[in-house]
């Protein structure tokens, strides 16, 4: 269920180039760039369209255009201060929630990880093999079973069941351990034994080699498990829209979904806003830990 | 400077926080099993325990260092994965539905309790819902001195909900739980609560009876709760001119304007009557003594209705039914193994059958469409990007990559405004007038579409690696030996870079076959087909599921649901199962 992994992206050097006529320019180099601005207007007209619609008053989805004439923070407003639709609410609890169940699977990934990269024991390669062979059943195929499971759970723990945030969060950590384990294992593996075994010289117990020796060495394929959970978090709609109930505890997917479902055209520019705010982060952070996930895959990658 | 800090904490600290940790975790389990033993949750205690115990056991000894690192997430894995994967496979035996939702003595008291209706000789009261010094709501009931045949429910507004069943209400609301008991019987002859028998006038003349009722002896007023009718001494009670009774010492009248609050607690209320039924309120102000229409033989496990004398005898799937008209059942049924019949349904009930296959066929071409076409144009761009003299290579690279960026529930929101067929602004920009969302094939046009959208970077990127990563040598030594670009481009570069991209695909095509969101935010599986009340043009077999399971309106088929998502795994798991044999990382480690 992770989302499909980015490889290394070399750019070569540009050499120096002599003058050229345009005909030879269009023959050699100029069709590429007319293709490239095709495709960059089909990858950017959407994103450019929302974003002037957040700042334009009362937009209509047809009336606006892709720059703002008269730029206002109205939406922004109209977006935050309706008690119906507790957008913050949403805000926080999408974020808290995807950076907690991202360091949880990080480290139960990094865990399972490190049992399988630096220990033999019995049942190694069967618990490999199972852990392929149970990622395989995506969890929300069993979403009946979940949400009974959770109705149960709530009578119990009233906290923790259904329209539970941290409910929600534990489920999501059942789907932790499978191709993490592989991802970060693989990364693992190539991290010389000999190390580990110079710090068992001096004294270092598993702990301290796990700790302190092995989890920051491979800290570019844990930001990449790091961020392909948070990014499946904040997408994760089937679950999270089964499980969760009250206003005020939706996460963004779901509750943006509700707001704007059936109701596009008066919702249109608050949505817009909303959407906005709710992307930013997410694309700051692809854009930070692009070089992890280049470094990360390249080094440790089952996706080749 | 961390590594020292580790070194430290690798003592005492260490150690300490584990203890809390387990303390945590076995005070709260400890802390549980009362609960859980009352509400008879043996699965979930005897998890729950063994769970802890693992826990104590492995983090506590030293006898399994691996485990230590592993045992936290199996636990999860457990919990949250393997168990329902089982549970799921044994809802799928099951007839769990809307109506089939409890135990078989619960049906039972519920086919009972729903069924009561008023008969000829039971009594009518005149209401006044109060409450006691404690708050509990206590009626006060006066017989009307006529035997009403009173229509019940004919204008009332709270009528329906005297018997809807609290206790099916466990998922929100079902329409069935609200119905009468005998589902399929037309009103008037069968069930006379539901008949307007009475003349229209009958009001007027139970209030003139009261009137003319006060002169000689006044009926009794009771107090009425779920311990039976409580005899009111005739001084504490109060009545007007007419001789209805307006209040009663040591209970405080319920203000008009809560009236309406007060449903789930008259759903509560069963007061036992004298004639051997359960005194119901029937709208705000009069309550009637209901009597059961329907009696259980248990020896026979048969229903008879008194009403028709029919027989309804235990169906084997989880019913009573009429044996002479199968679709004549007693609702709520109860929750029945039915062995294979879900799995079998998807092909030989041709209700549910047509649509699966039509979402079947569809699933698979969405998915096929979705990767050839991602595959294609992000292989182009980087086959035409990947230039070493070209300018703007970065720059083209970072804003190509931005829809992979946004999250997917975003974008696809947006787009669904974008393509709206009224004020969508792709129509109204460019003067077409495509029904996007509402017509089946502009619809299924859409999906793809956006799609292609959300997918064609991740193609792009991928494809730009794995052109980079194909040796120069290969190619200048096919040039040497007199191949032209074209042929250096099918006979080289082609096969290598499906080979390395294979996998890819084959995983991009799992992703899709299940791609939720991709379809339900943007279309929510619709618009609707013809012959199936559930299935849309742009269903794909998951989404189609997950209305099966919790779309309101159809009721809910968890049975169903549950086998077909077993056939989803069994096709995903096919295909995910050749993708991993042909995996490097299985493969490394072997070696």
């Amino acid at each position: 269920m992770t989302s499909p992994a980015v490889p290394v992206v070399r750019v070569a050097p540009i050499p120096k180039q002599k003058r050229q006529t345009f005909v030879q320019w269009l023959k050699s180099n100029g069709w590429r760039h007319a293709i490239a601005w095709v495709a960059v207007a089909f990858a950017v007209t959407p994103v450019l369209w929302v974003v002037s619609a957040a700042f334009t008053t009362n937009p209509t989805i047809s009336s606006g255009s892709l720059i703002p004439t008269d730029p206002t923070l109205d939406n922004f407003k109209r977006l935050l201060n309706n008690p119906d639709q507790p957008y913050v609410n949403w805000y926080v609890n999408t974020m808290l929630l995807a950076i907690i169940v991202a360091l949880f699977t990080v480290l139960i990934g990094a865990g399972a990880a490190y049992a399988f990269s630096r220990f033999r024991f019995k049942g190694r390669k069967v618990g490999l093999m199972f852990l392929l062979l149970v990622q395989m059943f995506p969890q929300f195929l069993a979403l009946v079973a979940i949400y009974l499971i959770m109705a149960q759970v709530s009578d119990v723990f009233s906290g923790i069941g259904l329209d539970s945030l941290i409910g929600l969060g534990l489920v999501y950590l059942g789907g932790a351990m499978g191709i993490n384990a592989w991802l970060i294992k693989g990364f693992f593996d190539t991290i010389p034994m000999e190390i580990d075994e110079s710090a068992k010289v001096d004294g270092a117990s598993h702990g301290q080699i796990f700790w302190g020796i092995i989890l920051p060495l491979a800290a570019p394929v844990l930001a990449v498990v790091g961020l392909l959970s948070v990014i499946f978090t904040i997408n994760e709609f089937v679950i999270a829209s089964a499980l969760l109930q009250s206003p005020q505890k939706l996460t963004l997917a779901v509750g943006l979904q509700q707001f704007i479902g059936e109701k596009y055209s008066e919702n249109w520019g608050p949505f817009a806003a909303g959407a906005l705010l709710a992307a930013i982060p997410v694309v700051l952070l692809f854009i930070f830990l692009q070089r992890f996930i280049v470094g990360g895959l390249t080094q440790g990658s089952v996706k080749g | 400077m961390i590594q020292r800090l580790i070194a430290q904490l690798g003592g005492t600290p260490a150690l300490l926080l584990k203890l809390l940790f387990l303390g945590l975790v076995n005070g709260m389990t400890v802390w549980a099993i009362p609960t859980m033993i009352s509400n008879q949750s043996w699965v979930m205690m005897a998890v729950l325990v063994v769970a802890t115990l693992a826990l104590d056991f492995i983090l506590l000894t030293s006898r399994y260092i691996p485990a230590k690192y592993v045992i936290i997430g199996a636990i999860f894995l457990t919990i949250f994965q393997l168990i329902p994967i089982f549970y799921n496979v044994s809802i799928a035996f099951t007839n769990y539905s809307t109506g089939n939702i409890g135990t078989k003595p619960d049906a039972i008291t519920a086919i009972v309790r729903d069924s009561a209706a008023e008969s000829e000789d039971s009594t009518s009261y005149d209401m006044l819902p109060t409450r006691n010094a404690t708050g509990d709501l206590v009626l006060i009931l006066t017989p009307q001195v006529i035997a009403a045949d009173t229509p019940v429910d004919a204008t009332d507004p709270m009528a329906p909900s005297a018997s809807a069943d609290p206790g099916l209400e466990e998922f929100g609301g079902e329409p069935a739980a609200s119905e009468p008991a005998l589902e399929e019987f037309g009103g008037a002859e069968t069930t006379p609560s539901a008949a307007p028998s009475g003349d229209l006038t009958s009001g007027t003349n139970d209030l003139n009876v009261a009137t003319d009722a006060e002169a000689s002896d006044l009926p009794p007023t009771y107090a009425g709760t779920n311990d039976g009718l409580d005899e009111l001494p005739a001084s504490d009670v109060q009545r007007d001119e007419f001789g209805t009774v307006v209040s009663a010492t040591g209970f405080v009248n319920v203000p008009p304007d809560e009236l309406s609050t007060l449903e789930s607690e008259f759903n509560d209320l069963a007061i036992p009557g004298p004639q051997g039924g359960v005194i119901k309120p029937q709208g705000y102000a009069t309550a009637a003594e209901l009597v059961p229409t329907l009696t259980y033989d248990a020896a026979a496990d048969t229903f008879t209705s008194l009403d028709t004398g029919v027989v309804y005898s235990n169906n084997g799937s989880g019913n009573f039914a009429n044996p002479d008209n199968v679709e004549d059942v007693l609702v709520p049924g109860w929750r029945e193994y039915i062995g294979f019949t879900n799995f079998t349904n998807v092909f030989t009930d041709s209700q549910i059958r047509d649509p699966f296959i039509a979402v079947f066929i569809w699933t698979f071409v969405y998915a096929i469409l979705s990767v050839f076409l991602t595959f294609v144009l992000g292989l182009s761009l980087a086959i035409v990007l990947n230039k070493p003299r070209m300018r703007g290579q970065r720059i083209y690279r970072a804003l190509l990559v931005l829809p992979y960026a946004v999250p997917a529930f975003l974008s696809i929101l947006v787009w669904a405004g974008l393509l709206n067929d009224d004020f969508g602004a792709i129509n109204s920009v460019t003067g077409w007038n495509v029904p996007w969302l509402f017509d089946p094939f502009w619809a299924r046009v859409s999906v793809v579409l956006v799609n292609l959208w959300l997918g064609f970077p991740y193609m792009f990127l991928v494809s730009t690696g794995a052109l980079q990563s194909i040796p120069s040598e290969l190619q200048e030594a096919a040039r040497v030996d007199g191949a032209r670009s074209f042929q250096v481009w099918r006979r080289v570069n082609m096969p290598l870079l499906l080979v390395a991209l294979a996998p890819l695909l084959i995983a991009s095509f799992a992703f899709n076959f299940n791609n939720f969101n991709g379809i339900y935010l943007l279309t929510g599986g619709g618009p609707a087909m013809d012959n199936s009340e559930v299935a849309g043009a742009t269903d794909i077999l998951i989404s189609y599921t997950y209305k099966i399971a919790f779309s309101a309106g159809q009721g809910n088929d968890y049975g169903l649901a549950s086998a077909i998502s077993i056939y989803i795994f069994i096709i995903v798991g096919t295909i995910s199962a050749i993708s991993f044999a042909r995996s490097r990382a299985l493969r490394e480690d072997r070696a």
